[in-house]
């Protein structure tokens, strides 16, 4: 499969979002623009796994295996789901240097 | 495909919708103000907190860790460190981005100190989203203050009304 380069590579939040699992969902707090914003299963699946150390194929690969969908159907939503949070400036390509 | 539930805009007072609806139907402390000193390099006779230069101390950075890990286990999505000053700390910063880290939304409230204000820039990089800081004068003549007890006394100490 093959990615686009806008959804390629590892994501993580972006520096300054604040997340909590709370309630089975994921709760997202965007402080610059004062957004929250509750993610649904799917979503909060997504972003629970984007550690900036796992890439977009590894994640489908995962979700497939606990979601029985097909590896494709997997990245897809993913790719949706990334280029979505990155548009909001809530993800961020982790750019590989260490901290 | 839409991955969000729903989404709303809280963070300044007062919270908006979705933040009172997941206060009541999970009783979390999700937004905690969080006293890091009483230290303080000004010494304003109407302080809430009786700040002084001298301060009666602080917790250790790590208990300060440790009680960070225990707010972000119990839900709390948003930190205000205050004091004191809270920049006063001697390890602030590596109290600020150990709640960065631990992702916490964050707004320090400072009265505005030059050690502050130069660091700044890298603490917005490390993702701090809002500074409150307070300003009682332009000048530096003393602020009067007879009591904070009534609301036109608090006008008076802010300097919006001119003392009687």
């Amino acid at each position: 499969m093959t990615l686009p380069d806008r959804t390629d590579g590892c994501f993580e939040p972006a520096p300054g979002i604040a997340w909590r699992e709370i309630g089975g969902r994921v709760v997202v707090l965007q402080p610059l623009t004062d957004q929250l914003m509750t993610l649904n299963a799917t979503g909060g699946a997504i972003w629970k796994r984007l550690d900036g150390a796992t890439d977009a194929a590894a994640i489908a690969r995962d979700l497939a295996a606990a979601y029985r969908v097909t590896p494709d159907e997997a990245i897809s939503d993913i790719r949706t789901f990334v280029d979505d949070m990155v548009s909001r400036g809530l993800l961020v390509r982790r750019d590989g240097e260490p901290e | 495909m839409n991955f969000r539930d729903s989404e709303d805009a809280h963070c300044g007072a007062p919270p908006g919708g979705l933040f009172r609806a997941i206060q009541n139907s999970h009783p979390l402390p999700l937004s905690v103000v969080f006293v890091l000193t009483d230290a303080c390099h000004l010494a304003c006779p109407h302080c809430y907190n009786a700040s002084a230069p001298a301060g009666r101390g602080s917790l250790s950075t790590g208990a300060i860790f440790d009680i960070l890990d225990q707010l972000a286990a119990a839900g709390t999505l948003h930190l205000a460190f205050t004091g004191g000053e809270p920049c006063l700390h001697p390890d602030f910063d590596d109290i600020l981005r150990g709640a960065l880290k631990r992702r916490f939304a964050v707004t320090v409230k400072t009265s505005g100190p030059a050690r502050c204000i130069e660091r700044l820039t890298d603490w917005r990089a490390w993702g701090l989203a809002r500074v409150d800081c307070s300003l009682y004068s332009l000048s530096a003549e003393p602020i009067r203050v007879k009591s904070l007890s009534t609301g036109e006394n608090a006008k008076e100490a802010a300097g919006t009304k001119e003392p009687a």
